[in-house]
C-alpha cells in the first residue's frame, strides 16, 4: 500500500505541475479563444456555438496568411469560471480575441475587460445593458439584444390578430430577462395581460405554474424559461398537462433547431418572437445558404441560432483582422468599428459609436418542412424585422457612452 | 379563495411525494443501515433512466418491460461499486465516505456523457397512458398519476419486506444495534452490500419511472438528491416512517409553494424545513439519533 | 522508574514545543516562498490560480475550524463567502474601493447575520445542523436573486472596481497576489494560534463528545456560537478578496454547490489539519482547471481521481503531509 500511495501521489503532483505548466507557444497560427457552455444542463447551447464557430473558421480559410487556431476554455456557466478562464486565455494562450460567451460569461467578463484587453464578440447574450449602460469599448454583439427582441414582440402581436385578442400569460425563470419580457407583454397597448409567475431556478416540475396559468384563463403564454434542457421540459409539460391545446406557446428570442426537432409535432403550437437567426432565410441570402452547406457537411444536422450567430461573429472578427491588417487588439476593435459583412444573418455592422449590431430579427411560427432538408424536419417559417425598426436611436441615446 | 386551485396543487404534491418517497427510501436505508451518506443517490437515479433507454431501443423492447429490467441492471453494478469503494472504508470517518460517494456521482455522471452524450432525450409516455384525464374539471397528465400510484405500491412492498419477512427484520437489527445485530449471526457485510444494490434499484427505478416526465439527461437525478437529503433529515435519519411522512412534507411544501409564491417556493421550502429542524432536531420520527 | 518517567516527560515537552515554533515558522516560510515566485519567473496564469487558490484556502480553513476542529459538519458554508461577497463588492462600488473599508464594511454585514442565525443554528448538531445551514444558505440565495434593486438578481453585481490600500490602487496580477498571500499567511498562523490555545482544546473536546465535554463543565453553547461566528467572518474575508478579484459577484457564489465545493477541498485536503484545507484548495482549482481546458469528460476524469485519492489517502492529501513532518521529528529525537 505504501508504494502504491507514493507512486500515486508522484503522479498527482506531477499532474498538477503538469497542468500549470501549459504548452509550447507556436508563432504561426492565430490563436482565437473559445469560452463557453461545455458542460451540464446549457450544454446544447454551448455545443451550437462552438459548431457555428468551427464552420465559420473554415469556410473563412486563413487570416494574414496565417492558419486560425481555436482554444476552446469551458465556462462551466458560471460567471467566477468565466473571468479564470477567460484571463487564462489572455495570459496563458495569448488569445487575439475571445468569442462563444453567453449573458453569464459576458457580464462577467464586462467587468475585467480593460484588464483583459482583448476584443469580446458575443453573439449569445441577451442582456440589454451590454451594449447600453454598461458598454465597454473592447466588448461587441452580433445577436439582438432583449429590449430589440421586445420591439419584436409588439410587431409579432401587431401582426397576429390571435395574438391580439389573446389572454396572456408569463411563465418563466427568475431571471432580470423574465421580468423584462414580462413587463414589454404588458406594456403593449390593449392587450389583455392576466398574470405571470416566475419559477426558481433549478425548477424542474412546472406543474404549479402551469396550474397557475390554467388558473388565470391564459390562452397565449410567453415563455422566458433559460434555454436548453429546462425549456424543454418545460413545453413537454405544458404538452402534457394539455396547455398547448387550450393556448398558444410563444417563446421570446427563438427555439434552438434541436429541441424544434426534439418537439416534432408539438412544435408547431410554438410562435417565436424574435428568433435570433433563422436557417430558412437562405432562399434569400446567399451567404446564409453557403454557411448552412458548411456547417452541415461538418456537422451533419441544421445549423441552429445560436450558431448562425456564432458564424456571425466569426466572419466579422475575421473580415476585421483582415481589414486592420494585424492581430493588435486595438488595430482589431477600430475595425470592427467600421467594417460591414455579409454573414448568415444578413449584412451586418455595428451602430455608430456602440457596440450592437444592427441585426434583424426573425418573427413567425415552426411548421412542418414538405420535404427535410439538411437533417430537419420542422424549423420556423421566418419574416425578418429589421434593426432599423427595433434599435432606431442613436448609442449615446440608449445610454452608451465609450 | 380559489378552492380549485389548491386542490390542484395539492394534488400535485401527493403525485410528486409518491415519485420522492421512492428515491428518498432508499437513501434513508442506506444511511440508517450503514451510516453512509449517499451523494451518488441521484447519479443511480439517471442511471436509471438510461438503462431504461438502453433497453427499449437497444434490444427494443417496450416501456413497461424496460421499467422492470433497469432497477435490475442497476442493482449489481451498485453492488459492485459497493463492494470496490465503500466497503474497504466502512471504518474510517463518516465524511470518507461522504466524499467517495461524492466522487462517484462525477464519475458516474461524467460515465453516462462519455456514453451517451451530453444530449436530453425525450421520453413520450407509454401509449395508453399518455394524455390527460378529468380529475374534479381539472386536466390533469395521465401518465403521472400513474406512475405515482406505482411509486406508492413499490414504497408499501419496500416498507412490507422491510417489516414482515426476514431479511427485513435483520436490516432492523443492524440499524438497531449493529454490534448486538453481528453478535447474533447477522452478516453485516453482505446484507450493507445487498441493501446498498437495492436502494440504488429504487432510485433507478424512480429515474426510469419519471423519464416521461422530466426527460433524460445527464444531471436529471441533481434535483431530487437535494430534495430527498432533506426528506430524510427531516423524516429522521434511520426512520423509514419517517421519510413517508417528510416525503410528502416536502412536496407538498413545493407544490403549494409554488402554486401561491412563485420564485420564493424552494426558499419557502428551505424555510419550512429548518424551522422544522430547529424545532425537532432529531426529525420526526428521530430516535434521539442526530449524527 | 519515577526519575526516568519525569525525564521522559520533560523531553517530550520540550520536542513538543520546539515542534509548534517550527510550524509557526513553516507557515511563515511557506508564505514567503509563495510570495518570492512571481519574481522567480512563475507564469503569470499560474500566479492567477494560486491567487485563486489562496483565496479558497482561506474559506477552507474557515470552514475547517468548523468541521474539522469543532465537528460541525455544514453544508452552507457558501453563506459567509458569497454575503462577504456582496457587502464589500457593493460598498466597493458604490462608496469607496478601499480594501480595509470594504472588508469592515463586509464583516459588519456578516456579523449583524452570523451572531443571531448563529445563536439558534448551533443548537442542532450532527445532520440537523448541516442540513439547516444548507437551508440558511439557499434562502440567502433566494434573496440574491430577489433583491435586484441592490444585487441585480441572478445577473449579478458587475463592476465592481480594484481595491485600493492606503490610496494606491491594487493591480490584478503580482499586486493583488502579494495581497492574498499575506492575508491567507495571517489567517493561517491566527487559526494555529487559535487552535493550540486553551480555546482550541476545548474544541477539540467538543467535537470527540458535546456530552462528556458539557459534562465537565465546559459552555458548550457559547464555543460553538463563537467558532460559528468567527468561521463566517473568515469566510468574508475570502469573499472579499473574490469580490475584488473578480470585479463583482452572482448569486451563483451562494449556492449549494460551492458550498460542495469548498466541503471537499477542505476534506479532500484534511480536515482538522491546518495544512490539509490549503492543500485542498489548491489541488481543487488546479485540477479542476487542468481537466476543463478542452478535456470534454472532465467530470468523469476528477470522479476518478477524486475517489481514487480518497481510498488510497485516508485522512486526505495533508495526511501524508504531516505523516512526513511527524516522520522528520522522530527522526531527529
Amino acid at each position: 500500500m505504501r508504494g502504491l500511495q507514493s507512486a500515486l501521489f508522484t503522479g498527482f503532483v506531477s499532474l498538477l505541475c503538469l497542468s500549470a505548466g501549459g504548452s509550447a507557444v507556436a508563432q504561426e497560427p492565430i490563436k482565437v479563444g473559445v469560452l463557453t457552455i461545455r458542460s451540464g444542463p446549457a450544454k446544447p447551447i454551448g455545443d451550437d456555438i462552438l459548431a457555428g464557430i468551427e464552420t465559420a473558421t473554415k469556410m473563412y480559410g486563413r487570416v494574414l496568411n496565417r492558419p486560425i487556431e481555436l482554444v476552446v476554455e469551458e465556462s462551466l456557466f458560471n460567471a467566477q469560471a468565466a473571468v479564470t478562464k477567460a484571463t487564462k486565455l489572455v495570459q496563458q494562450n495569448q488569445v487575439a480575441s475571445i468569442l462563444g460567451t453567453s449573458t453569464i460569461e459576458t457580464l462577467a467578463l464586462l467587468s475585467v475587460a480593460d484588464r483583459l484587453r482583448v476584443p469580446i464578440v458575443t453573439s449569445n447574450s441577451g442582456s440589454a445593458a451590454i451594449t447600453r449602460e454598461r458598454c465597454n469599448r473592447w466588448v461587441f454583439r452580433t445577436n439582438a439584444e432583449d429590449l430589440m427582441s421586445v420591439e419584436s414582440l409588439r410587431e409579432l402581436v401587431e401582426k397576429t390578430p390571435r395574438l391580439q385578442q389573446a389572454k396572456w400569460f408569463t411563465i418563466g425563470h427568475d431571471y432580470p430577462w423574465s421580468r423584462l419580457v414580462a413587463s414589454s407583454v404588458k406594456g403593449v397597448q390593449d392587450l389583455q395581460y392576466v398574470g405571470e409567475t416566475f419559477a426558481p431556478l433549478d425548477t424542474t416540475d412546472w406543474a404549479p405554474f402551469i396550474a397557475r396559468a390554467r388558473a388565470a384563463g391564459a390562452t397565449a403564454v410567453i415563455m422566458p424559461v433559460t434555454l436548453g434542457v429546462p425549456l424543454l421540459q418545460f413545453i413537454q409539460q405544458a404538452n402534457e398537462f394539455g396547455l398547448t391545446g387550450t393556448a398558444v406557446l410563444v417563446s421570446p428570442i427563438g427555439l434552438p433547431d434541436w429541441l424544434v426537432e426534439k418537439l416534432g409535432s408539438t412544435s408547431t403550437n410554438v410562435i417565436s418572437a424574435g428568433s435570433w437567426a433563422a436557417w430558412r432565410y437562405e432562399e434569400a441570402w446567399p451567404t446564409t445558404k453557403e454557411f448552412n452547406q458548411a456547417f452541415y457537411a461538418m456537422h451533419g444536422r441544421v445549423a441552429g441560432m445560436q450558431s448562425l450567430q456564432s458564424g456571425s461573429a466569426t466572419l466579422m472578427l475575421y473580415n476585421a483582422m483582415t481589414k486592420a491588417g494585424s492581430v493588435d487588439p486595438e488595430a482589431i476593435v477600430e475595425a470592427l468599428e467600421t467594417i460591414e459583412v455579409n454573414t448568415p444573418v444578413g449584412s451586418l455592422k455595428f451602430q455608430p459609436n456602440g457596440r450592437q449590431a444592427l441585426v434583424s430579427l426573425f418573427l413567425g411560427p415552426y411548421e412542418k418542412l414538405d420535404s427535410p432538408r439538411y437533417g430537419a424536419t420542422y424549423a420556423q417559417r421566418a419574416d425578418p424585422f429589421p434593426a432599423s425598426k427595433s434599435l432606431p436611436k442613436s448609442a449615446a441615446e440608449y445610454g452608451c457612452k465609450l | 379563495m380559489d378552492w380549485n386551485f389548491l386542490f390542484v396543487n395539492i394534488l400535485n404534491g401527493v403525485v410528486y411525494g409518491a415519485f420522492l418517497l421512492l428515491t428518498s427510501l432508499g437513501l434513508s436505508l442506506v444511511f440508517g443501515l450503514g451510516r453512509v451518506v449517499n451523494f451518488a443517490h441521484g447519479a443511480l437515479y439517471a442511471m436509471g433512466g438510461y438503462a431504461l433507454i438502453a433497453v427499449m431501443y437497444g434490444v427494443g423492447v417496450g416501456y413497461w418491460l424496460g421499467l422492470v429490467v433497469a432497477p435490475l441492471l442497476v442493482i449489481p453494478i451498485a453492488m459492485a461499486i459497493e463492494r470496490a469503494t465503500i466497503r474497504p472504508i466502512r471504518q474510517r470517518p463518516d465524511v470518507d465516505t461522504l466524499l467517495v460517494t461524492f466522487g462517484l456521482s462525477s464519475m458516474i455522471v461524467g460515465g453516462i456523457e462519455y456514453v451517451w452524450g451530453t444530449g436530453t432525450k425525450l421520453l413520450p409516455p407509454p401509449a395508453p397512458f399518455a394524455g390527460t384525464v378529468d380529475v374534479l374539471g381539472n386536466q390533469y397528465p395521465l401518465y403521472r398519476l400513474v406512475a405515482a400510484i406505482v411509486s406508492l405500491l413499490v414504497s408499501a412492498g419496500v416498507l412490507a419486506v422491510i417489516q414482515f419477512t426476514p431479511i427485513g427484520l435483520r436490516i432492523r437489527a443492524i440499524t438497531d444495534d449493529p454490534g448486538m445485530a453481528e453478535a447474533l449471526g447477522v452478516n453485516r457485510k453482505r446484507l450493507l452490500t445487498l441493501v446498498f444494490g437495492c436502494a440504488a434499484g429504487l432510485a433507478a427505478l424512480a429515474g426510469a419511472l419519471g423519464a416521461p416526465i422530466f426527460a433524460i439527461h445527464p444531471e436529471m437525478g441533481m434535483n431530487i438528491l437535494i430534495d430527498s437529503f432533506l426528506v430524510v433529515v427531516l423524516g429522521g435519519l434511520g426512520s423509514l416512517t419517517g421519510s413517508v411522512i417528510g416525503a410528502f412534507f416536502v412536496s407538498l411544501t413545493k407544490s403549494i409553494g409554488g402554486g401561491y409564491f412563485a420564485e420564493w417556493s424552494t426558499a419557502f421550502l428551505f424555510l419550512v424545513v429548518a424551522m422544522a429542524l430547529i424545532l425537532r432536531p432529531t426529525g420526526i420520527f428521530g430516535r434521539g439519533r442526530v449524527a | 522508574m519515577a526519575t526516568e518517567a519525569l525525564a521522559g516527560r520533560a523531553i517530550a515537552m520540550k520536542t513538543e514545543a520546539r515542534r509548534r515554533q517550527a510550524t509557526a515558522l513553516l507557515i511563515v516560510a511557506g508564505a514567503v516562498l509563495l510570495a518570492l515566485l512571481p519574481f522567480a519567473g512563475v507564469r503569470s496564469f499560474t500566479i492567477t490560480l494560486l491567487t485563486e487558490a489562496l483565496i479558497f484556502a482561506i474559506w477552507a480553513m474557515s470552514l475547517d475550524l468548523m468541521t474539522g476542529y469543532t465537528g460541525m459538519l455544514t453544508f452552507g458554508h457558501a453563506a459567509g463567502f458569497g454575503l462577504g461577497g456582496y457587502a464589500a463588492g457593493y460598498f466597493a462600488r458604490e462608496v469607496t474601493a478601499d480594501f480595509v473599508a470594504s472588508l469592515l464594511v463586509a464583516e459588519l454585514v456578516i456579523l449583524s447575520v452570523a451572531v443571531p442565525i448563529g445563536f439558534v443554528a448551533i443548537r442542532l448538531s450532527g445532520a440537523a445542523f448541516a442540513i439547516v445551514s444548507l437551508c440558511i444558505a439557499q434562502v440567502f440565495f433566494q434573496i440574491a436573486v430577489a433583491w435586484r434593486s441592490v444585487t441585480e438578481g441572478m445577473d449579478g453585481l458587475v463592476g465592481v472596481p480594484l481595491p485600493t490600500v492606503l490610496g494606491r490602487t491594487i493591480n490584478v496580477g503580482t499586486e493583488f497576489y502579494l495581497l492574498t498571500v499575506l492575508i491567507a499567511g495571517a489567517v493561517c498562523l491566527g487559526l494555529r494560534q487559535l487552535v493550540i490555545s486553551p480555546f482550541g482544546r476545548t474544541l477539540g473536546a467538543i467535537r470527540v463528545n458535546e456530552d462528556r465535554a458539557a459534562a465537565i463543565g465546559i459552555n458548550v453553547r457559547l464555543h460553538k456560537w463563537l467558532v460559528f461566528v468567527m468561521s463566517w467572518a473568515i469566510a468574508g474575508v475570502g469573499g472579499t478578496l473574490m469580490v475584488f478579484m473578480k470585479a463583482g459577484t452572482t448569486p451563483m457564489s451562494l449556492y449549494w454547490i460551492e458550498s460542495g465545493n469548498v466541503l471537499i477541498m477542505a476534506i479532500f485536503g484534511g480536515l482538522g489539519t491546518l495544512f490539509g484545507p490549503v492543500v485542498g484548495a489548491v489541488s481543487f482549482v488546479f485540477l479542476r482547471d487542468a481537466l476543463t481546458t478542452g478535456f470534454e469528460v472532465w467530470q468523469l476524469a476528477f470522479g476518478v481521481v477524486f475517489v481514487i485519492v480518497v481510498l488510497v489517502f485516508p485522512s486526505g492529501l495533508a495526511g501524508i503531509v504531516s505523516r512526513v513532518w511527524m516522520l522528520l521529528w522522530r527522526a531527529r529525537s
